[in-house]
């Protein structure tokens, strides 16, 4: 049997493929061609005979100026979450790369907001922020500032919600800068330091190079995630007050389970798909490239 | 031998089939969202239910109600959903016309319980089109609750305040914020607490016949006079949700709270010196708050007709007066009858009977309508924080709502 | 980081992260310094003003209760079932999936890979109703199945191998493949141990996220018994009631296991990669 050599190396590349092209065929593709289905009709669980309705639900999106309010919140988010909180990571994951003795109770003690659910964190700081009987409100008050109320303020609850989320998510983001940093190579160090390089100079020429496939997975990463958040909103502030930090997927909520018109719900999400699709694959093709 | 051996097994398999057959109990699923303290209340009566008798089992699967809203509603359209459920009244509406709900007219019409002993206010809620869909399962007030320590350092009469004048006054006299509040009014996420305030004034937001009050003169009024308590006074902070305004009340910072029942064993606990009374009247008389978690029967479970008399029994058993005894000693809501006012242990609860009395005039928010949860979150709450937080005035924001309101209903 | 020796500046660099870290390590650890003292607090002394962090009396009163009050053990069973079921699972499958993108050729690679990463940029919110009609029509509602297998692979784990898998020299694989070794053998035995630090994270990850999912297992169960832990915790929140004491202690309880898998893998993000290969 002569089978060429180059279709049995693809055959076997759709055999490791195929555990999770077959799970994510199921369970998640029909769902979203469910979900891309119902964009175009008025489907929803109360009428369960739903008409076709071409691009209503498309050019009612256009229009819909809470929808791009909502937009321009999860811009907002993502903005303060994703280039400060991969900054903050990087740095304190090359703090805890040292071997200094007990430096891992520091790695254990940041990643602790990452185990925790981010409901109960959500309802944790809700407390400490509340300007009334919260910790953090009393004691600012020793130190002379008063406060109207983060969660409460439109102007300020955004970046509370920020400050958490960048609080939440520093331990997640270390640990996988962690786990690149430690596949760094020795020997890559000690071949910069023989030709006199300098920690800078080691830190940009070996160190950030090694990293970039970690560095993009993380900005990929926090950046869709960004775009979703949703728990840490949703227990906080319920996108209020005044919409201010009502996101794309708080709204999706919205239609989907306050008003139920599910079809509406998926237009919404089917439009935040296409764009996160878009700024991920500019973001691949920058960041992306091979380097060996 | 080998005869043998079959007639034995033939034998115990008709016994198995004979026992399972005599011992076929109803069994019926029951989701509602009591989580918190009344969860245990709730667990011994229906456990109580089941020894009671061997015929039915209720078997319940209790959620916070965010996530049970959630679940529910696909749950009975796909077919997995329970036998009964329970929730508050405004969502009957949406449920009887998604069609997964059963009328339940002769639970009303049969002689199960005795049904004018119910409040009616409670009963006339789970109408919808017409029909009965919905059998009382808790009623509720809200009142006044007060903190008398505070009235004693502001130099205050006990007697809390009986109208809006002397309302504004005290509250006045009791605000130094933010040391201390006034009042603890909640905006959203929260038992509505605002409406009260309208509808003292004769105003409100949508009546249940359709009639949009959200702009009327009467509800303007109402809003400006309160506005301009919370936003030039001070008398409350803004943009509390329902949790908040309660841990305001209970850690002192507050002097006054209008809230429901399910208060009382938490300020007690820690150590307020306290009392409840009914809401200051405005102008257009006594009017409160009523709310009633309704027990509804799902359309597939309505059609069986052995579930069916088996809920019945249970609506039935949940109403009597001993059980209705023990929810109201246990949770500190008053009884969904109107005959137990006079009951001795009712009598000589510190909170039941209050909010029991008020039951008369108590109105219900939202109700008979399918559109209630989006009224509330892009209409009323929306127009009500544009208020407070001083991004429109109270004319412009109401209009404005009642033109959306108009549209929604339409 | 390379030791280059320059004396006392070298302490006080050390001194200084040492500073740095502490202080960050308060922040991070203030809130679960609040949420530890609210367990231990009389229900009564939650909500206080002036707000107090210490108790003024310690008591285990909410450790005790929650084994009455909820059924923990069987929701403690339940996510342990759960949270490794899917993670032993994924970690397999994602892996497969890693190596292929990573490393063989076939057409249409790059594409594929951003089909996978598209499942993760779709909110639950939508696809619950359809995937939740799904599996009803499967009779897998209320199953360690419909928990499980959904989950079995997820995009997060295979964009994350695949970076760690592109960033291993390919020398090494090549001159296993001049020795004739089969895709499987080099997958299975030089990748993948070379690979323990990202495995390990991703072991954390996945077992953390569904040790801590709330709304799946919910969707997907129709009875208590089936219930996983945060379930279970959010009996404890009433919309005006929440039972604190309660609810903190089932958190703290809960945080254990996570933290002991944790610091178990620990060793592994330590562990440098032995790269004798190279060198030899």
């Amino acid at each position: 049997m002569n089978i060429s050599i180059s279709s049995r190396k693809k055959a076997v590349a759709y055999l490791f493929l195929a555990p999770s092209l077959i799970v994510f065929g199921v369970f998640v593709f029909y769902p979203i061609g469910f979900a891309l289905w119902a964009s175009f009709t008025d489907w929803s669980l109360i009428n369960q005979s739903p008409n076709f309705l071409q691009w209503a639900n498309y050019s009612r999106l256009l229009a819909d100026s809470r929808f791009w309010n909502a937009v321009k919140n999860t811009l907002y988010y993502t903005l303060g979450v994703v280039p400060v909180g991969t900054v903050i990571s990087l740095c304190v994951a090359i703090a805890v790369n040292q071997r200094i003795r007990g430096i891992e109770i520091f790695r254990t003690i940041y990643f602790l907001p990452v185990i925790t659910s981010t409901a109960i964190i959500a309802i944790v700081w809700t407390f400490l922020f509340d300007p009334d009987i919260g910790l953090l409100a009393y004691y600012l008050k020793f130190l002379g500032f008063t406060t109207q109320g983060w969660l409460r303020d439109p102007n300020y609850a955004m970046p509370a919600v920020i400050l958490v989320s960048i609080w939440k998510n520093m331990g997640f983001n270390m640990v996988i800068f962690l786990a690149g940093l430690q596949s760094i190579s020795e020997s890559l160090y000690e071949a910069a330091s023989i030709d006199g390089a300098n920690s800078w100079h080691s830190f940009w020429y070996v160190t950030l190079p090694q990293l970039r496939p970690t560095l993009t997975f993380v900005i990929v990463m926090s950046m869709i995630s960004s775009f979703q958040v949703f728990d840490q909103v949703y227990v906080m502030t319920r996108g209020g007050p005044l919409f201010r930090t009502e996101t794309v997927v708080q709204y999706i909520y919205h239609h989907g389970f306050e008003t139920f018109q599910m079809s509406y719900a998926s237009t919404v999400a089917i439009a935040l798909l296409l764009v996160v699709l878009i700024l991920t694959i500019l973001q691949l093709r920058v960041l992306d490239r091979d380097i060996n | 031998m080998r005869k043998r051996v079959f007639i034995a097994l033939a034998l115990v398999l008709i016994l198995i089939m004979g026992t399972t057959c005599v011992s076929a109990k109803t069994v019926l699923t029951f989701w509602n969202g009591y989580t918190g303290p009344d969860r245990a209340v709730l667990e011994s009566l229906v456990a109580e239910f089941n020894e009671s008798q061997s015929e039915i089992e209720i078997v319940m699967d209790i959620q916070p109600w965010d996530s049970l809203f959630q679940k529910l509603l696909p749950s009975l359209v796909i077919g997995s959903g329970p036998d009964i459920a329970a929730f508050a009244s405004e969502n009957i509406p949406q449920y009887a016309a998604a069609g997964v709900l059963s009328p339940v007219d002769d639970f009303y019409a049969g002689d199960y319980l005795d049904v004018d002993k119910l409040v009616p206010a409670a009963v006339e809620n789970g109408i919808f089109d017409g029909k009965h869909y919905g059998v009382p399962m808790d009623f509720a007030t809200l009142l006044m609750y007060y903190n008398k320590d505070h009235f004693a350092a502001a130099g205050l009469p006990e007697e809390p305040p009986k109208n809006w004048d002397e309302f504004k006054e005290y509250l006045l006299k009791l605000t130094n914020a933010p040391e201390q509040y006034g009042l603890a009014i909640a905006v959203k996420e929260t038992i509505p607490m605002w409406p009260i305030l309208l509808w003292g004034n004769g105003g409100g937001i949508l009546t249940r016949d359709g009639e949009v009050l959200i702009d009327s003169a009467e509800t303007k009024e109402a809003m400006k006079f309160w506005a301009d308590l919370v936003m030039n006074h001070k008398v409350s902070p803004i943009g509390l949700t329902g949790a908040e305004a309660d841990k305001l009340f209970q850690s002192g910072k507050a002097s006054i709270e209008i809230v429901g029942p399910w208060m009382t064993n938490g300020f007690t606990e820690a150590g307020l010196n306290y009392d409840v009374a009914p809401v200051p009247e405005g102008p257009a008389g006594p009017v409160t708050l009523g709310t009633s978690v309704n027990l509804v029967l799902s359309k597939q479970a309505g059609e069986d007709s052995q579930k069916r008399e088996a809920a019945f029994k249970f609506y039935a058993f949940w109403n009597s007066p001993e059980t209705q005894v023990k929810w109201a000693l246990g949770s500190g809501f008053p009884p969904t009858r109107t005959d137990l006012l006079d009951h001795p242990e009712i009598v000589e609860h510190p909170w039941v009977p209050k909010f029991a009395a008020v039951a008369p005039y108590a109105q219900f928010y939202l109700q008979g309508t399918e559109k209630f949860r989006e009224i509330e979150t892009s209409i009323f709450v929306p127009a009500l924080e544009a208020i407070l937080y001083g991004v429109q005035d109270v004319d412009t924001a109401l209009d404005e709502a009642g033109v959306k309101l108009r549209q929604l209903v339409k | 980081m390379v030791k280059v020796n320059y004396g006392s500046s070298r302490s006080i660099m050390r001194i200084t992260l040492i500073v740095f870290l502490s202080f960050l390590a308060v922040f991070m650890l203030f809130p679960f310094i609040w949420l530890l003292m609210t367990s231990i607090k009389p229900e009564a002394e939650i909500v206080t003003y002036p707000p107090k962090l210490w108790p003024t009396r310690i008591t285990f009163k909410a450790y005790v209760d929650i084994w009455k009050a909820i059924p923990f053990a069987r929701f403690f069973v339940n996510t342990v079932v759960f949270a490794c079921g899917v993670t032993i699972i994924s970690l397999l499958f994602d892996s497969f999936s890693a190596y292929a993108f990573a490393r063989l050729s076939f057409p249409g690679r790059d594409i594929l890979f951003l089909v996978i990463l598209i499942t993760l940029m779709i909110p639950f919110q939508v696809t619950m109703v359809p995937l939740f009609a799904l599996l009803h029509k499967l009779g897998w509602l209320n199953t360690y199945a419909a928990l499980i297998i959904p989950r079995a692979s997820n995009a997060f784990g295979i964009f994350l191998l695949r970076q760690f898998f592109k960033g291993i020299p390919i020398e090494l694989e090549d001159s296993a493949f001049v020795d004739g070794a089969s895709t499987w053998c080099i997958y299975w035995k030089i990748i993948m141990p070379l690979s323990k630090p990202a495995l390990a994270t991703l072991t954390i990850f996945h077992f953390m996220y569904n040790w801590n999912d709330f709304l799946w297992p919910l969707i997907m169960t129709t009875s208590m018994n089936m219930r996983t832990l945060p379930t279970g915790l959010a009996l404890f929140m009433g919309k005006h009631v929440v039972e604190y004491a309660l609810l903190m202690a089932g958190v703290v309880l809960s945080l254990i296991p996570i933290t002991a898998a944790y610091l178990s893998a620990q060793k592994y993000f330590v562990q440098g990669i032995a790269m004798t290969g190279l060198k030899g």
